[in-house]
């Protein structure tokens, strides 16, 4: 069971969401709805001068799991900001999601600008139950995931690799295709990234990273290699902040170096 | 005119780089003069005065007398001359001072009308541009108020349609729920409408829905789970995008080659895919008026949302269906042909239109909103669409261009084979008359060259092959009963002849080259497995570093 807060000013939206989200389990890998019994907790505002109210009077001991925000509040368009501001004041580390009809314009960008929320979901989109569900699931994953079961990452020095989503971040930059910083970094890299940060510090070499890529032979060769290892040295370079530096620093020995003439590289974490 | 002595001064001036001098110089030697010879007269008059001065009596002659009275003329003469001149120097100038003063006065009237030209220009502009932005800030602010309470209503009336479409019994023809699927498909492609017309960028944010499809993919690839599984089906099938814009959006009644209208397969997904990979041969369509020709081979799947592309086709075919509509435009084939493929990882459509040439100069304003190619009088050349079908393809991280189609000259060459195993060569040439439209002749001959060559022939015709210069590759044509015209085989989708058979008995034989002048639009964009593979985000040009990869040392960074 989770604690669900969610500002929502219009009726349509909470009658259609209510049921599904008081009966979902969002525990990692829960496919079942949740027992009557046990059913998610809602708390639901209509106004974000009575959300903020809420807040203000709320313990940490009872700090909800997720918050559910509209962008636009009975005609005022920042009166999901306002709300989100003060949830992430009271609890930096709560996910929030923006459930508006707002995507795609001035609203979105600002949300995403201003830091407010994590995801920002279209309600007008085909199968937004499942959308919903899906991206709250994802939010949810890392506080629900048990202690145990937590070692869902690879870290080495700066980078982490999600082995669940597969999103990779260098200094807190996530990574992203080189030659259109909007667009997700292509799978292969990252498959790359992973083989290689696992095997480290051995090398790897184009023979092998075929194998564990379970790639064919004759189209995988050192040029498809060494280009994912441009492609990944090009979007760490730029998650870097100095591009240059680096590029410095791979020449040296370290980040993914070149290993030996047998078209092999390796990942050594920079100092 | 003055005289010397009426001269109180005279003005010099001198010209001292830009600055001028006025100095007064009195005519002292006339005054001095005057005065000599005043006095030289009174002791004339006045003898007793000259007695006492002691001054000679040979003075007074009238010999002195009229040589001083001629030396005072001369000086006079002298300093009347010299103010004079000084007097035209300072009326030079004065005139050159005036016309400078004037020039300046004019130059500072014409740059003050300038500047007020100016300044009205730009008010007029600034207003025009302050109205622009105002009624677009008004439209803005319209279209997210109906946004806002509109998408409750499409909720309550998609919810309501999926409902019922799920529900629903077959109908007659077995078709399960086909109005209430065509409704929500409309339904969508009006919502996706809104959605466009209400964003800031249309191409950023086209691009950040196919980057969230993108991801949503590659979280599949990553994972090993397939795409139905995911929440959001990130995936669309181009060859039913075109045949949805076609049909539901344009209202067009396909038909099968056979010319058999609305076959069955264009409403069911799969069997479209299925018949779509199994022929060897591209899928061909028609539609009942005659105005397309539509051939379509199998191709991946695009990323993204269908409607987008919906909307860049129906830009495209709009703008086609105008000019196929146009009776100078009109053709003996299908006006408009759309072809559908999939080359190196990109699906390629190709949209042909008998319209007129785009110019060179228009060619870099064509994709530029306001800029239509359509005359300004006419009802629909708002400049929207081929603005709108650019920014579409940027989203997608495509491209999109044009071809003008051309006439070409040709040597056909004719083996016409009659009953009883006889046979005629011959050789027609096409050459293009002043307008650009062929025309053809007998080759080598004298005979002046026409729309169409006749041949009556004397039996009754078996076969007809026909090879050209520069396609020797022979078409031959069987006569069979029930069929009098046959196109250019190789080239179906702008045939550039005709042949045909006419007369009482069928033996009149014609061949006419075809007009085949106008526009192909071009779209190329990155398949699903393009995007797997890269293709798209560094644009569609070839990796120009890359060709030298194998030549560089194994160790080299």
């Amino acid at each position: 069971m989770i604690k669900i807060f969610w500002v929502e000013d219009q009726s349509h939206w909470i009658d259609k969401f209510r049921a599904l989200l008081e009966r979902t389990d969002f525990a990692p890998g829960a496919e079942a709805d949740l027992p009557e019994a046990e059913h998610n907790k809602l708390e639901v505002f209509k106004f974000s001068e009575a959300a903020l109210a809420r807040i203000s009077q709320t313990d940490d001991a009872d700090a909800p799991h997720i918050a559910i925000l509209d962008a636009s509040l009975n005609g005022n368009d920042d009166g999901g900001f306002s709300v989100s501001r003060a949830l992430l004041k009271k609890w930096p580390a709560l996910p929030i999601v923006f459930l508006s009809e707002h995507s795609g314009t001035g609203i979105e960008q600002k949300a995403f600008e201003q830091g407010v929320t994590q995801d920002f979901i279209a309600k007008h989109q085909r199968n937004i139950e499942g959308v919903l569900l899906w991206r709250m699931k994802a939010l949810l994953r890392q506080s629900l995931t048990p202690a145990a079961n937590k070692k869902s990452q690879l870290v080495s020095g700066e980078l982490r690799i999600d082995l669940v989503s597969w999103e990779v971040w260098w200094k807190g930059q996530k990574l992203m295709n080189p030659a259109n910083q909007a667009r997700p970094l292509a799978p292969t890299p990252r498959k790359i990234l992973r083989f290689l940060v696992e095997a480290s510090p051995r090398p790897v070499t184009t023979l092998q990273m075929a194998e564990w890529l379970d790639a064919d032979l004759e189209k995988f060769s050192y040029a498809n290699y060494r280009q994912h290892i441009k492609t990944l040295r090009k979007s760490l370079a730029l998650a870097h902040g100095d591009e240059e530096a680096f590029m410095n620093l791979c020449k040296a020995g370290q980040g993914i170096a070149t290993f030996g003439a047998e078209g092999a590289y390796l990942w050594k974490a920079p100092a | 005119m003055k005289d010397s002595n009426s001269a109180e001064e005279t003005l010099q001036t001198e010209d001292h780089g830009d600055k001028f001098i006025f100095r007064i110089r009195y005519p002292w030697r006339t005054l001095l003069a005057a005065k000599s010879l005043l006095f030289y007269a009174l002791l004339l008059l006045s003898p007793a005065l000259a007695d006492m001065l002691k001054i000679p009596a040979f003075i007074f002659s009238t010999q002195y007398f009229s040589a001083a009275f001629a030396a005072f003329l001369i000086l006079a003469w002298l300093d009347f001359r010299h103010f004079s001149r000084q007097q035209r120097k300072v009326k030079a100038s004065l005139q050159q001072l005036w016309n400078s003063k004037r020039q300046l006065q004019q130059r500072a009237q014409t740059s003050a009308s300038h500047t007020d030209k100016l300044k009205l220009f730009i008010s007029d502009k600034l207003l025009e541009y302050m109205e622009y932005d105002e009624k677009y800030l008004h439209f803005k602010s319209i279209a997210a108020e109906v946004r806002h309470n509109g998408v409750i209503s499409f909720d309550k009336v998609q919810s309501a349609l999926t409902y019922a479409a799920s529900h629903s019994l077959p109908d007659e023809q077995g078709n399960n729920a086909l109005l209430y699927q065509q409704a929500l498909v409309g339904m969508r492609y009006l919502w996706d409408l809104l959605d466009l017309s209400t964003t800031d960028n249309m191409a950023l944010h086209i691009g950040a829905n196919v980057s969230r499809c993108e991801e949503l993919l590659f979280q599949a690839e990553l994972q090993g789970s397939a795409l139905s599984e995911l929440p959001l089906v990130p995936t669309f099938d181009p060859q039913r995008a075109l045949l949805d814009t076609l049909t539901l959006h344009l209202g067009v009644t396909l038909c099968d080659e056979q010319g058999n209208p609305e076959p069955a397969f264009l409403y069911d997904a799969d069997a479209l895919a299925q018949l779509s990979a199994q022929q060897d041969k591209p899928l061909l369509l028609t539609d009942s008026e005659g105005l397309y020709r539509i051939e379509l081979q199998p191709c991946d799947e695009l990323l993204g949302n269908a409607n987008h592309i919906v909307l860049l086709l129906e830009n495209l075919l709009r703008n086609a269906q105008f000019f196929a509509t146009k009776r100078q435009y009109k053709s003996r084939f299908a006006p408009i042909a759309i072809r559908l493929w999939e080359a190196q990882q990109c699906l390629c459509v190709s949209i042909y239109n008998r319209g007129p040439h785009i110019s060179d100069e228009s060619r870099e304003q064509i994709f530029q909103l306001g800029f239509s190619t359509r005359r300004a009088r006419e009802h629909n050349g708002k400049g929207l669409g081929l603005y709108f079908a650019q920014q579409i393809v940027q989203g997608f991280d495509g491209d999109i261009g044009f071809d003008n189609i051309h006439n070409h000259s040709e040597l056909y060459h004719l083996r016409i084979e009659l009953a009883g195993g006889e046979v005629q060569n011959l050789n027609l040439e096409v050459t293009l008359n002043a307008a650009g439209e062929p025309q053809v002749c007998l080759a080598d001959s004298n005979a002046g060259a026409a729309k169409q060559w006749e041949l009556r022939a004397e039996k009754r015709l078996h076969s007809i092959e026909v090879s050209s210069r520069s396609n020797p590759q022979v078409a031959r044509l069987t006569l069979a009963e029930g069929i009098n015209q046959w196109f250019d085989p190789h080239n179906p989708a702008q045939p550039q002849w005709l042949i045909s058979l006419s007369g009482r008995k069928a033996d009149l034989l014609s061949f006419m080259p075809l007009d085949i002048r106008g526009v192909q639009f071009s779209v190329r964009l990155p398949t699903l497995n393009g995007r797997l593979d890269g293709v798209g985000a560094a644009g569609l040009e070839p990796d120009v570093d890359e060709l030298g990869a194998g030549l560089r040392a194994p160790d080299d960074f």
